[in-house]
């Protein structure tokens, strides 16, 4: 049997329990009295050591261990949940990621994250403390046995998937005829007595046959003892030496590996699930580390229906009741997750371009339908051309994620930072539910990153300074989504120092990015911070202040097809907001054409489409005048240089983009289209202007236009205008007015 | 020296065992206990039981489920020091014992 697909579930789940862990930490450290909080972090680290043991991940086994053993004293009030403690733990938490990372890339963990390990554990155990005396009240669950009696002389140290118990488990089977040869069973309990303490024996009755071959002087009874003391196995021994030849002795140290009690339920002659039970009650076991022991036997946990100890008996005893309450709390915790199926994302993708290539061919039926001109089959093409556009809609949904899985994981890193940075920040988010494509969402967490580390490190003052400044104490970092006509706006905002201009431009300035004397506008001096080498840190902090940040982060920005910008005001704060295109796959376009070759704009961004002879323009001054308003336009054929001969009707399509509209002048209008977007390769990437292409009904290529460095090249030509023609921009000032 | 006193009081029969209930005596006990234990609810009373070991536990342990299969009830009522001692050293207190004995679930007649 292959374990990889199991082992690739497991470490997926490990990874979505180690947000959950994280979650809780984060939030237990706001509510230190939050049970739920504590409980949901043990119930994950639980959960993650237990299936460890089964895949023989002894490093993360034997790690959250030990941070289970912890997590354990916090619940019952032992430990407190401390700001420290807190950290030492999330500390934990990062180092089980990388064990899991390293067991996902199936290699050993290497020496230093070993060493990081010890060192975090070892920082665990100075404050595990053991309360003076404590004993365990009743089986315990799981986690370590607080003892007054250390580990024993055996020379046993903690075996990577050694049993949480401290105590020695022995097991007995003495020989039919020991009674008869003058030995009780019980004398040697009561030794044993004398030499520690029994903690529980479970008597094994089984072997007493019926009442009629009944020998009342033979031996039928078997023990499981589970004994506390300071002896070490030869003297345990010893104590047996007088029936060595009559008693299956078999003795089980503290910590010992599961496999020795492997090896105990296996030697036995018996039903493993029954004795296993039994180890369980004597409190040996827990049912996790049964179950795992089982698990490598290959046997079957078959629930145990009750059936008692004793021959037939009338109430449930507790043994059954512990095994079932483990597999019913295991049960809940998997069904948490049964309303959602996880799926190969490369399966959805394929879906995907299956859904965009019916798409297509639904165009292609459509045109053709139209052609042969039978209303029947119209009709029919129309219906089947709906049905696929919902097809492809639900298949794009299938794709969308919610941006708030992005934004939680920001919570730690808010956290980490400002500690890092000593300030005082909260996070605040808004639009947790905003969708965008699951792609968009990867790549976005880089950028975001920088972004929130910049404001923390630079833009957020420190805790004196704001209060100086009559500010709060704590500031907020604000991360903000939503969705605007097509796109998807991402804010980081912070209410910290704001951009230092005069700075800027110092440093624009050494750097020869800008001439002396230049006139910038406020916002030009924002822009400048996305030039590469800026930086007008006055410190180099690990991430940000080398000046290789904001560059690439609008690099990475304008890769998805989105735009950054930057809002600042001194002393108030900065916001840095991100556009990003909905969906990087299909399209709802409208198709437009210049001479022979197609365009098309994205649907949403389409405000009107006009004749052009119906609009006063200026050729001179490059702006059209609807209806009062000044509006930027592009003429597509002189901004792609086309050849065809010119039109005598052309139109006009009024576009919108980033709250601003400016008109594109084209040819002729054809229409609404679905397209599936193709890149455009990587000949004609550096094309401006250009967003991708696609296939169209009728087999040709059709250029996806984008929108925002057409409408940045019409503001620019009209603005570059204006200035050229200064004398009679005051005839425009009137109509200067942004629609 | 051992005795095994048995006295029906309605439905319930209760077996008291006096003197030792130990490996010595288990042969006869056994043979007494289990005719006792015919076909009614039992009681046991080891109030003046002395020494219990082994062999006495396993009868102890045989007739609850001989009495058991029968569908009758089986209780320990009082015991000795001893008995008790020796029960709890086994952990046999609640399988001997139980808080809510019950009487089995398939039929009495």
């Amino acid at each position: 049997m292959s374990m990889e697909p199991a082992l690739q579930l497991y470490v997926a789940e490990s990874r979505e329990l180690l947000e959950a862990m994280e979650d809780g930490l984060l939030h237990l450290e706001r509510e230190p009295g939050s049970e739920e909080a504590l409980n949901a972090v043990f119930r994950a680290a639980h959960t993650i050591k237990g299936s460890a043991g089964l895949f023989g991940l002894d490093h993360v086994e034997s790690f959250t261990h030990v941070v289970e053993s912890v997590l354990e004293r916090m619940r019952d009030g032992t430990l407190a949940a401390s700001a420290d403690r807190i950290a030492a733990l999330l500390a934990c938490r990062d180092h089980t990621a990388s064990l899991v990372d390293a067991a996902a890339a199936r290699t050993e963990p290497d020496g230093e994250t070993l060493a990081t390990g010890e060192r975090l554990l070892n920082r665990l155990r100075s404050r595990l403390g053991m309360p003076p005396g404590a004993q365990a009240k009743r089986v315990p669950r799981g986690g370590t046995v607080p003892g007054a009696l250390d580990s024993p002389a055996g020379g046993e140290r903690d075996a990577p998937d050694a049993v949480s118990s401290e105590h020695w488990h022995l097991s007995l089977r003495f020989g039919s005829e020991v009674l008869r040869h003058g030995m009780d069973p019980l004398s040697f309990l009561r030794y044993l007595q004398t030499k520690g303490e029994i903690v529980r024996v479970c008597t094994l009755v089984d072997r007493i046959p019926a009442a009629a071959e009944m020998d009342p002087e033979a031996c039928y009874l078997g023990y499981e003892i589970a004994y506390r003391t300071a002896m070490d196995r030869p003297a345990i021994e010893s104590a047996f030496a007088f029936v060595r030849d009559e008693c299956a002795l078999h003795i089980v140290p503290p910590r010992a590996r599961i496999g020795e009690y492997l090896g105990l339920l296996c030697s036995r002659n018996e039903d493993p699930l029954r004795l296993g039970a039994m180890l369980v009650e004597c409190g040996s076991l827990t049912q996790y580390e049964l179950d795992q022991a089982l698990a490598r036997q290959g046997v079957e946990g078959a629930q145990p229906r009750g059936v008692s100890l004793v021959a037939e008996r009338a109430e449930p005893s507790q043994v059954p009741d512990a095994a079932l309450d483990t597999q019913t709390r295991l049960h809940e915790a998997g069904s948490n997750d049964s309303t959602s199926v996880r799926v190969n994302a490369e399966k959805l993708d394929q879906l995907i371009a299956l859904v965009g290539e019916l798409v297509v061919a639904e165009a292609a039926v459509h045109a053709a339908a139209r052609q042969a001109g039978n209303a029947a089959v119209i009709e029919g093409v129309l219906a089947t051309q709906r049905l696929a556009a919902e097809v492809r809609n639900s298949a794009l949904a299938l794709r969308m994620v919610k941006i708030g899985t992005v934004f939680s994981r920001f919570q730690r890193l808010v956290h980490g930072t400002a500690r890092e940075f000593g300030k005082d920040v909260e996070l605040s988010i808004r639009g947790a539910d905003t969708e965008l494509d699951k792609s968009v969402v990867e790549k976005i967490n880089d950028p975001l990153t920088h972004l929130v580390r910049n404001a923390i490190d630079h833009g957020i003052e420190a805790t004196e300074v704001r209060q100086a400044c009559g500010k709060a104490a704590r500031s907020t970092l604000r991360l903000n989504a939503y969705h605007d006509s097509g796109s998807v706006v991402i804010e980081v905002a912070d209410d910290g120092r704001g951009l230092d201009r005069a700075r800027i431009l110092n440093k624009a300035l050494d750097l020869g990015l800008i001439q002396k004397g230049q006139k910038l506008s406020d916002a030009e001096i924002d822009d400048l911070i996305f030039a590469p080498g800026l930086s007008t840190a006055e410190h180099i902090s690990s991430l940000s202040g080398r000046g290789v940040g904001m560059d690439v982060v609008k690099r990475n920005i304008t890769a998805l097809r989105g735009s950054i910008q930057i809002e600042s005001r001194k002393g108030a704060g900065t916001t840095v907001s991100i556009r990003l295109p909905l969906t990087l796959a299909i399209i709802d376009g409208f198709q437009v054409a210049v001479g022979k070759s197609s365009f098309i704009l994205p649907l949403e961004v389409v405000n009107e489409c006009l004749d052009l002879n119906t609009i006063a323009f200026s050729e001179e001054h490059n702006y059209l005048n609807l209806r009062g308003r000044v509006l930027p336009f592009v003429r597509l054929r002189d901004f792609f240089e086309l050849q065809a001969p010119r039109v005598p009707r052309e139109s006009l399509v009024v576009v919108q983009h980033a709250g601003q509209h400016c008109g594109i002048v084209v040819d002729r209008l054809i229409g609404e289209m679905q397209a599936v977007i193709k890149p455009l390769g990587r000949m004609f990437e550096r094309v401006r202007g250009l967003a991708g292409s696609t296939l169209l009904g009728n087999g040709e290529v059709g250029l996806i236009l984008d929108v925002a460095k057409l409408a940045q090249a019409a503001i620019a030509r009209e603005v570059e205008s204006v200035r050229a023609h200064g004398a009679s921009a005051s005839s425009l000032a009137g109509n200067s007015t942004r629609p | 020296m051992h005795q095994i006193k048995v006295k029906r009081k309605g439905a319930v029969c209760t077996i008291a065992v006096r003197g030792d209930m130990t490996i010595y005596s288990a042969d006869e006990m056994k043979d007494a206990l289990l005719a006792a234990a015919d076909s009614t609810d039992i009681n046991i009373d080891l109030r003046e039981v002395g020494d219990l070991d082994t062999a006495g536990i396993q009868l102890l342990l045989l007739v609850q489920r001989e009495v058991l299969a029968r569908g009758r009830t089986f209780t320990i009522g009082a015991r000795s020091e001893t008995a008790q001692t020796v029960l709890a050293l086994l952990g046999l207190v609640e399988t001997l014992t139980p808080r809510h004995a019950r009487p089995h679930p398939e039929t009495r007649s």
